[in-house]
């Protein structure tokens, strides 16, 4: 018999118990206590950091390499190396916490003509309330309504007949597309709700719409519970290859957050979850093929395809998740292995491919997706940028949470925007970008991404924020908040990869830079950097300024638009078929453009 | 060191190509042996680079630049090399990017920087199957192996070529590099690789410690 061992987590006093040999990072997320980790426990990020109650435990080769001989001394060890042997205290800094998010984005008023219809009908039974009385009525009251191919189901005539006995013969029918959902007493046409879902692989946001009344009710975030898997889709899809327990497993935490903020959306409104309809999900095809428990191994590894690409059509039941069991959910297609059904979304949201308006759109995230034209032809490919702009494998970068450095100007001195208005803790992506981009302006930064020496700039008033940490030369943002030489080398590689397809897809559609007229910056990260900054980095092309805009998230405001209106959703269904896609990592110079691309454009000025 | 040893090394790491060659020509005639050209001159260098990366000084660009300019600094040299007659046949080491990986950026600087230190390197590209690798091992008999993985998807690849190895009776003939983005020591321990480096011009250190053990 395995053997359990407890870890007590403080300062909330939570225990885990789990099997001798779990690692410290594995028992949290037993008890659902979120530890920052960035590569989902293997050992690679150096920000699981615990302090453990015996100082004494052992200490892995991995400890060395992030902490401090001091630290080790003091009993702090990476989570997600230390196995358990024995009952153990252990101290976790500070929870990461939710991020901000963009829930809003740049959407177009559309028709409302939802999918989910209810139909208030008089059933005539006579003094039959028999099953095939009931049956035939129903069908008379929807083809009276237009809606004579509409299935019946078995059980929902069932109830029909039983509540018949009791209650009047007027009834609601539920119908979404082809399908009868509910039929229930009386009146209850004005109660009539759907679910546009972002399925994120950080953020998950939800919207709940009164669909009766084209409304927003409600809109909440979560943090997606796969985290605890990897950050990013590839480390996801690596812990589920090769075992259908984990995609199991996998599968439960995605819709579980959908659950989780089903509930919070529902009390926040005080709408019934039975009399939710119909969702929307939207999503990156990792994200998707892991929500339906489907295969995502093709999708990480050469020649990188998906399992599906097309839309899917479930009843809630079948994915339990918590709101009417017959309620259909629906996800938007993918257009490649990397631009997926979030993408469609914020295309449909931007309506890029009926527009004559020539238009870059670039979602920068772990996986950035860019997409380039309008209605004369629309070309789309994605750059794997990593996780830097998230904070990922920078010394102090964290989310865009409270004591995140979001906005720095830099001139006789330091200027910070903290979140939360508290003391700085780190820097998050938009922090980072304005940081970089500030010391290119001030002449502490070179093009080529070096920062200039103490010996070469000596009379910058800026000058004694040149610091040298652990032989790593850095800019001191704050007093505990450095931006190393090391980090701009990390934002450079992401850098790198976004301008490579922006530029790979310019060229491909033969569309100049001064042909642009607009590059949208979608998602949370899109909304939150500074156009300047995002241009003197080379994120995005060299274009004037006020054609850069924040579109904010698209993606959710594509699957609103699709739970919205029918017509609206076959149009985003039309949009994979014509966008072409761009495999990058296919092409034969692709090392060479990279290269070039790693440099900073910069903007030396007042 | 001597003056010129001192401007060859740095004018590989400010990649200045012309004086690079120019000082390696003089050294030559200067009447050095190549063997010292070599060790002193670009090995200093190549550790040097491995110093000024890690602290993030030196960045892609500069090391692609260094590795062009090493290969054209070793062509300089080979002739002598042979022309002494003594030159022992070169280890061979065989080099991929693993299969399902497209990523071989890292995989041909590593390249590059190897065929300065003096192996043979036999280059079998991205993408390469595991019995691709094992053929070329056979054929090639090889000291060493580098295998490269940038995903965490394709890291259990590296696993899968040493297991292929054994099965094949061909692992105590080789040794067995790998290296990668995702890649760790704490990886390369559990799957019983011989070497791993977290950049290239460690990657050439760890090579030349792993053949002259097997010498």
């Amino acid at each position: 018999m395995t053997e359990v061992v407890q870890v007590c987590f403080l300062p909330e006093r939570l225990v885990s118990e789990v099997p001798r040999g779990t690692t410290v990072f594995v028992a949290a997320h037993w008890v659902d206590l979120p530890i920052d980790s960035t590569c989902g426990g293997l050992g690679t990020c150096g920000r699981c950091r615990v302090r453990l109650g015996d100082h004494q435990f052992p200490i892995n080769a991995v400890d060395r390499e992030w902490l401090t001989p001091v630290e080790l001394s003091q009993g702090w060890r990476l989570a997600c190396r230390a196995e358990v042997e024995q009952d153990l205290e252990c101290w976790v800094p500070e929870p990461m916490r939710m991020p901000l998010s963009a829930i809003a984005g740049r959407g177009r008023a559309v028709t409302v003509e939802p999918a989910v219809r209810k139909l208030l009908v008089e059933l005539v039974l006579g003094d039959s309330e028999q099953w095939d009385a009931v049956e035939r009525e129903l069908r008379r009251a929807l083809a009276d309504s237009g809606l004579g191919s509409v299935e019946l189901v078995p059980d929902v005539v069932q109830e029909t007949s039983e509540f018949l006995r009791d209650t009047g013969s007027e009834v609601t029918l539920t119908v979404c597309d082809e399908h009868l959902l509910d039929v229930e007493p009386g009146n209850t046409t004005s109660r009539c709700y759907g679910l546009a879902i972002d399925l994120g692989t950080t953020t998950v946001v939800g919207s709940l719409i009164d669909l009766a009344k084209g409304e927003v009710l409600a809109e909440k975030s979560l943090l997606n519970r796969q985290a605890v898997f990897g950050a990013d889709v590839i480390s996801r899809i690596a812990y589920t290859t090769g075992s259908d327990t984990r995609r199991q497993e996998m599968q439960i935490a995605a819709l579980e957050t959908l659950n989780q903020l089903i509930i919070g959306l529902s009390d926040e409104s005080g709408v019934d979850e039975r009399q939710i309809y119909q969702a929307i999900v939207v999503g990156n095809p990792t994200m998707l093929h892991l929500m339906l428990g489907i295969d995502a191994q093709p999708i990480a590894v050469a020649p990188f395809v998906t399992t599906f690409s097309r839309e899917k059509d479930f009843e809630a039941a079948e994915l339990k998740l918590a709101i009417h069991p017959g309620a259909r959910v629906q996800t938007l297609p993918f257009i490649g292995a990397y631009v997926g059904a979030d993408t469609v979304g914020g295309l449909h949201a931007i309506d890029l491919l009926r527009s004559e308006k020539r238009r870059l759109f670039v979602d920068v995230g772990t996986n950035t997706e860019i997409v380039l034209g309008s209605s004369d032809g629309v070309w789309a490919s994605s750059a794997p940028a990593g996780p830097a702009f998230e904070g990922g494998r920078i010394r102090d970068g964290m989310m865009a949470s409270e004591g995140a450095i979001y906005r720095v100007k830099l001139g006789e001195r330091v200027e910070l925007s903290v979140v939360g208005d508290g003391a700085p803790k780190g820097i998050c992506g938009s922090g980072l970008i304005q940081a970089i981009a500030e010391l290119g302006r001030v002449g502490l930064l070179e093009p080529s991404g070096r920062l200039r020496r103490i010996e070469e700039v000596p009379d910058h008033p800026l000058v004694s924020r040149l610091v040298e940490i652990d032989g790593v030369r850095a800019f001191q943002l704050a007093e505990n908040v450095v931006l190393t030489q090391v980090d701009i080398r990390e934002v450079q590689a992401a850098k790198g990869a976004i301008s490579t397809g922006i530029a790979v897809l310019l060229e491909t559609a033969g569309i100049g830079i001064e042909d642009l007229d607009e590059v949208a910056l979608a998602g949370s990260f899109g909304s939150a950097i500074d156009p300047a900054s995002a241009r003197a980095l080379g994120l995005v092309p060299p274009v004037e300024l006020e054609k850069i805009q924040s579109v904010g998230n698209t993606a959710l405001e594509g699957a609103k638009m699709a739970l919205l209106s029918f017509r609206e959703r076959q149009i985003a269904r039309g949009i994979p078929s014509r966008v072409e896609y761009v495999e990058l990592s296919a092409m034969p110079d692709f090392n060479d453009r990279y290269l070039t691309e790693l440099s900073f454009p910069l903007e030396e000025g007042p | 060191m001597s003056e010129l040893l001192k401007s060859l090394q740095e004018a590989i790491l400010t990649i200045d190509e012309e004086t690079a060659l120019s000082a390696t020509q003089e050294l030559l005639d200067s009447g050095m042996e190549p063997e010292e050209i070599l060790e002193s001159g670009m090995t200093g260098a190549l550790l040097e680079l491995g110093r000024r990366w890690n602290c993030g000084e030196a960045f892609l660009p500069e090391v692609v630049a260094a590795a062009g300019i090493f290969e054209r600094c070793s062509a300089i040299v080979e002739p002598a090399l042979l022309a002494k007659g003594d030159r022992k046949v070169s280890d061979k080491a065989v080099i991929a990017t693993v299969k399902g990986d497209l990523h071989d950026l890292g995989k041909n600087i590593v390249g590059a920087m190897l065929k300065t230190v003096g192996l043979e390197v036999h280059d079998l590209g991205k993408n390469v199957p595991t019995e691709k690798i094992i053929e070329a091992v056979k054929e090639l008999e090889p000291k060493i192996i580098g295998l490269s993985a940038l995903l965490t998807t394709t890291m259990p690849e590296q696993e899968n070529v040493i297991k292929a190895l054994e099965e094949a009776g061909l692992r105590s003939g080789v040794k067995v590099m790998v290296g990668g983005a995702p890649v760790t020591q704490e990886w390369a321990d559990r799957i019983g690789a011989d070497g791993y480096a977290p950049n290239a011009p460690e990657a050439v250190r760890v090579a030349l410690a792993l053949t002259q053990v097997a010498a």
